[in-house]
């Protein structure tokens, strides 16, 4: 009961303080106050005056919103957004005005583009953690700050509101918005809202315009080492890295009799002319090139898991040989599987797989060893990205060392103060706060020593 | 930070001016206008901010320990009045830092422990100046004298913060025009908000009065000195009294008496209680001795609490009734009793004069400091007295017969300090708790002991409820004086009260009235026990009103006709031109049968014309989109529908 009411109070105070600060400029949220406050301390007019204070500021106030009533011009608005954008980094995309009407001009405006409102539910408020706010007992108690960081989380991103001279009739204005993206995943636009204030500055007629759109944000790229460790196709001579055939190799290896079904392009006209009966062509199989990104999610959400995933996201987007397939592999409700390349599928799908993974329940990474191990004999190389490291992990390290191909394992976990993760248990430890210095220490080393070296195989 | 120069000294100035506090406000308005002149600036820390926020505190903790020290209930008026002086540092340490802000962290305690910041948005300054200017404007208020400038005063200053940055010809006219109207709307909001203020202050009043004050407390009783428009009180009857023989005059029913007067509030200074045995059957109480000439009476009163206070005559020596299980006697000489809640019938034996009171106490002859010099001045108007307290008794009464008026309404618009000092010397014209309060404290300054006593004054026979009512506004307050060796009732209320009340009474008086009345007789048969059977001649005659009224109200509604068709809801894709195609389409072939969907009838007539009728269903997805989407069609697929659908097939 108490958790319902508390949290009918946070949604209703945070929409309250939305509509005070679009409906109210800086100086009528003064003037407001002043009202208020006034109204408050000059209810005994036998000790203050501050009623007339009080009325000064509600004959303000009352005259702004007279404004209101006004009757403004139709806007279409449109947004030209970038491919994607990266969690952290601020990014510019165009907003475009249009004043649809033929007679009236817009007057000077302060833009808001929202995203748009998703309020959290009660179970994502009671798991909501935040181990390095130190809000105080008061704060702790009311909720409402953490309420407030957490409704910011899930909308994903602070736009800065901009101000716009007025369109006349019929003109269109492109102003230019800044994003600073704070998650990764899909962050969902609103309405374009336009705050028009009166003469006396005091309220804002509020427009509202634009189709909701969505912008896909990728968690952070570094630099990563390469994988270059033999990834040829196996069961044939030679080297094929630019083919263009996917399937059977161009080249065949035996001659056998013709069965039904043969294409007749792969009859062998000399040998059917020597025997006498149609004999064709027999070909060997080509494999592609598949390396696999095993990326364990099974892990509580933290700084660990945003590294990993960066690390994913680093390789999907990073130079790797154009013949080469990627097998993007991480757990969700169940074990998702995404390829690119060589006609497979696209990197875009599996950006946006990657950057809309969810957390796992821990217990599910027995699940997700069985999924990746089954699937493992049509691959030819692993880069696999553990947030954690424990015996379980280093089972699974064992067991895909076993299968004898070239991988290289990344642990973005400290590990434990008394069991640190360290370079030497065969990983490339890699530590959250500092990937970038970790991942070039990494990228130099194994640049320097031999190919066959530089994979833990 | 500061956009707008001069403001802060202006607001200082007139905070100055208004609570004549200048040699504070003049200083504090050079210091806090001079940086534009002073080209060096303070490189302050945060930490440092955080160590002037902390002075302020401080200074701010002081303060309320003062003014709540000093006085309980205006002590927080006395805070607002010195708030531009303790919030100066903040602001100078704003104007001279190079930051041209405040930290968040200075202000908000649990900032400090986000390194400032809450939110990633929020900027991490705060400027103070516009918060400023309206904590000066709102403790100007508190020492204002003047009215009219006063809010003149106070709307420049709100306006000279809206002044725009940047001017231009066109936006100074209508600017300047809503100025001009704003001006005129706040003259009219301010009687409006006087108004509502009045009105306020009487619904509080009222609400005291009903749910506070109809339950005395024997230890204080608040009084409505000071407070400003019409007292209203309720019609409401409170108390019932039967008496063997017809009322001469007034009977004074009293509560409680109290001995010390302090901001507006009458104390006891002791709460000790003294239990009283029953003798007898166990259910009668002996107050004092019987005088000679005793009267009785049978009173009836609400019990609410327990102990509840009941009023009596004031010669009441003996008290009886079966209902009452226990009876002690405040040191104020109120008598309370344990009863159960609901009303309670208990028969008092009385004399003419008090009787079993206490003796004077050094209390019943303090006066406040803050009203000495009024007193003696009054004193001096009342001319040479004489000797014997029964005589300087009657020149009082007649000094205020003579000089003073009733009156239920309080005009004027404070502050002043003292009402009672103002009722005395200025307006001589007040309700009775200023009569009474002014008359004890003048026989005090005189000598003579005298105590603030609170109860009824009954002199209303009702006849529907066959026996005299006191309702809520008869409630009385007078004076219990001690002369020649006895306490004496001394009303100095000029005898015109009962009359001003009787003429505020509400128009509905006759229906409170009856359901009061049938509200007391309901409480009786229930508390008889009697149960279903008695109380079903009370029940009968409301139930058969109400099956005849419902009875009739159905007639009204049959005779009413058919009822009106409910309002259209507005459809989502109402507006969609799929609909007129489908209208020409089933003109031209044939309409959709009976429960047939629209793909449905376009793939039956697709033999017709298949071709039109195949790019028709391209339409239908459109035109379903239009309507079920929630994300709509976009302008272009909203372009062609309207397009496709106006121009095939004609």
């Amino acid at each position: 009961m108490w958790r319902a009411a508390q949290m009918l109070v946070l949604r209703w105070g945070a929409h309250m303080g939305r509509a005070l600060r679009l409906r109210f400029t800086p100086s009528g949220r003064a003037v407001l106050a002043a009202a208020i406050v006034a109204t408050a301390f000059g209810i005994d007019i036998a000790r203050t005056r501050a009623l007339q204070v009080a009325a000064a500021a509600t004959g303000l106030l009352l005259v702004s919103a007279i404004f209101l009533l006004r009757r403004r011009p139709r806007i279409a608005c449109s947004r030209e957004l970038p491919r994607y954008g990266t969690v952290g980094v601020p990014l510019a995309y165009t907003l475009r005005i249009t004043n649809l009407s033929t007679s009236r001009s817009l007057a000077e405006f302060e833009l808001v583009d929202e995203l748009a409102a998703s309020w959290p539910t009660r179970e994502e408020y009671a798991r909501f953690v935040e181990p390095d706010r130190l809000d105080g007992p008061l704060e702790r108690w009311l909720g409402f700050r953490r309420w407030l960081r957490l409704a910011l989380t899930r909308r994903g991103g602070i736009i800065p509101a901009r101000h716009a001279h007025a369109l006349p009739p019929g003109a269109a204005a492109s102003l230019e918005m800044a994003l600073q993206p704070l998650r990764r995943g899909y962050l969902h636009f609103g309405h374009a809202c336009l705050c028009m204030p009166d003469p006396l500055g005091l309220i804002n007629a509020l427009q509202s315009g634009g189709a909701p759109d969505r912008l896909l944000i990728l968690p952070r790229r570094y630099a990563v080492p390469r994988l270059d460790a033999g990834m040829s196709r196996r069961h044939q001579a030679g080297r094929l890295p630019r083919a263009s055939n996917v399937g059977d190799s161009q080249e065949f290896l035996a001659l056998r009799e013709y069965t039904r079904g043969d294409p007749l392009r792969h009859i062998h006209w000399r040998s059917w002319a020597r025997t006498g009966a149609p004999i064709v062509k027999q070909f060997e199989n080509e494999y592609l090139s598949r390396l696999a990104l095993i990326l364990d999610t099974c892990t509580p959400p933290g700084l660990p898991l945003e590294a990993a995933l960066s690390i994913g996201a680093s390789y999907l987007t990073g130079d790797h040989p154009a013949d080469m397939v990627i097998d993007l592999m991480l757990m969700g409700p169940r074990l998702f599987e995404s390829s690119s390349g060589r006609g497979l599928g696209t990197v875009d799908a599996q950006l946006a797989l990657l950057a809309c993974a969810e957390p796992a329940p821990p217990g599910e990474f027995h699940r997700f060893t069985r999924g990746v191990l089954a699937v493992l004999p049509r691959i030819s190389a692993a880069i696999i990205v553990l947030p954690q490291w424990d015996e379980s992990r280093r089972a699974f390290l064992r067991a895909l060392r076993a299968r004898g191909m070239p991988l290289q394992c990344f642990v973005t976990s400290h590990g434990t103060p008394s069991a640190p993760v360290t370079d030497a248990e065969g990983v490339l430890a890699v530590r959250p706060e500092s990937m970038a210095e970790d991942l070039a220490r990494h990228r130099a080393r194994m640049s320097s020593v031999a190919p066959a070296m530089a994979v833990h195989a | 930070m500061n956009e707008r120069p001069l403001i802060l000294a202006a607001a200082l100035l007139l905070w100055g001016w208004q609570s004549g506090h200048f040699y504070v406000a003049v200083p504090l308005a050079v210091v806090l206008e001079a940086p534009p002149f002073v080209r060096r600036r303070l490189e302050l820390r945060e930490a440092d901010f955080q160590r002037i926020a902390d002075v302020t505190s401080v200074l701010f903790l002081a303060l309320v320990f003062i003014g709540f020290s000093d006085d309980a209930v205006g002590g927080i008026y006395r805070i607002l009045e010195w708030m531009p002086a303790v919030l100066a540092p903040l602001l100078i340490a704003q104007r001279y830092s190079t930051d041209g802000g405040i930290p968040l962290s200075a202000l908000f305690a649990s900032f400090r422990r986000t390194g400032g910041t809450v939110l990633e948005h929020v900027p991490r300054l705060a400027d103070l100046t516009r918060p400023y200017v309206i904590v000066c404007l709102i403790a100007a208020s508190v020492g204002s004298k003047a009215s009219e400038a006063f809010l003149l005063a106070a709307f420049t200053l709100l306006v000279a913060m809206l002044v725009p940055p940047r001017w231009s010809r066109r936006s100074l006219l209508p600017w300047a025009l809503c100025v001009l109207m704003a001006l005129g709307a706040g003259l009219a909001t301010r009687s409006a908000l006087y108004q509502l203020q009045e009105r306020v202050e009487l619904w509080v009043m009222r609400w005291m009065q009903d749910s506070i004050a109809a339950s005395v407390s024997p230890n204080q009783a608040f009084t409505a000195i000071g407070m400003l428009g019409r007292l209203k009180f309720s019609d409401r009857v409170r108390l019932r009294i039967r008496t063997e023989t017809e009322l001469t005059g007034p009977l004074l029913l009293r509560e409680s008496t109290y001995e010390e007067f302090r901001h507006g509030t009458w104390r006891n200074t002791d709460s000790s209680m003294l239990a009283i045995d029953p003798y007898g059957d166990g259910h009668r109480w002996r107050l004092a001795d019987a005088p000679a000439n005793a009267s009785r009476a049978v009173l009836t009163a609400p019990v609410k609490n327990d102990p509840e206070v009941i009023p009596v005559p004031q010669g009441a020596y003996g008290l009886a009734s079966r209902d009452i299980l226990g009876l002690q006697r405040h040191y104020g000489g109120a008598l309370l009793v344990d009863a159960r809640p609901g009303y309670l019938s208990y028969e008092v034996e009385f004399g003419a004069e008090p009787r079993g009171e206490p003796e004077p106490r050094p209390g019943d002859l303090a006066v406040p400091e803050a009203y000495r010099s009024t007193l003696t001045r009054v004193r001096s108007e009342l001319g040479s007295l004489p000797a014997d307290d029964g005589g300087r008794l009657k020149a009082i009464e007649g000094y205020f017969q003579r000089n003073y008026s009733y009156s239920l309404v309080q005009r004027g618009r404070g502050p002043w300090t003292q009402p009672l000092n103002e009722f005395l010397l200025h307006r001589r014209s007040g309700h009775c708790e200023y009569f009474a309060t002014a008359t004890a404290l003048l026989l005090r300054e005189l000598g003579i002991p005298a105590r603030y006593a609170v109860g009824y004054s009954v002199s209303e026979y009702s006849p529907l409820e066959g026996s005299y009512v006191a309702r809520q506004r008869d409630a009385h307050a007078w004076v219990l004086a001690y002369v020649d060796g006895a306490w004496r009732v001394v009303d100095t209320t000029p005898a015109t009260w009962r009359a001003e009340e009787d003429a505020a009474s509400g128009p509905l008086l006759a229906i409170t009235d009856l359901k009061a009345w049938l509200g007391y007789r309901w409480s009786k048969v229930r508390a008889s026990g009697a149960g279903l059977r008695a109380a079903l001649p009370w029940m009968l005659p409301p139930l058969i009103a109400l099956l005849l009224w419902r009875l009739r109200r159905t007639r009204r509604i049959g005779a009413r006709g058919p009822a009106s068709p409910p309002a259209s809801i507005p459809t989502r894709g109402a507006d969609s031109e799929f609909y007129a195609l489908v209208d020409r389409l089933s003109r031209r072939h044939a309409p959709p049968r009976e429960g047939e969907t629209l793909r449905a009838w376009l793939h039956r007539l697709s033999s017709a014309d298949r071709a039109e009728i195949g790019r028709l269903a391209v339409l239908l997805d459109l035109h379903n989109r239009h309507r079920f989407d929630p994300r709509g069609l976009s302008p272009s697929e909203r372009a062609r529908l309207r397009h496709a659908a106006n121009v095939s097939p004609r």
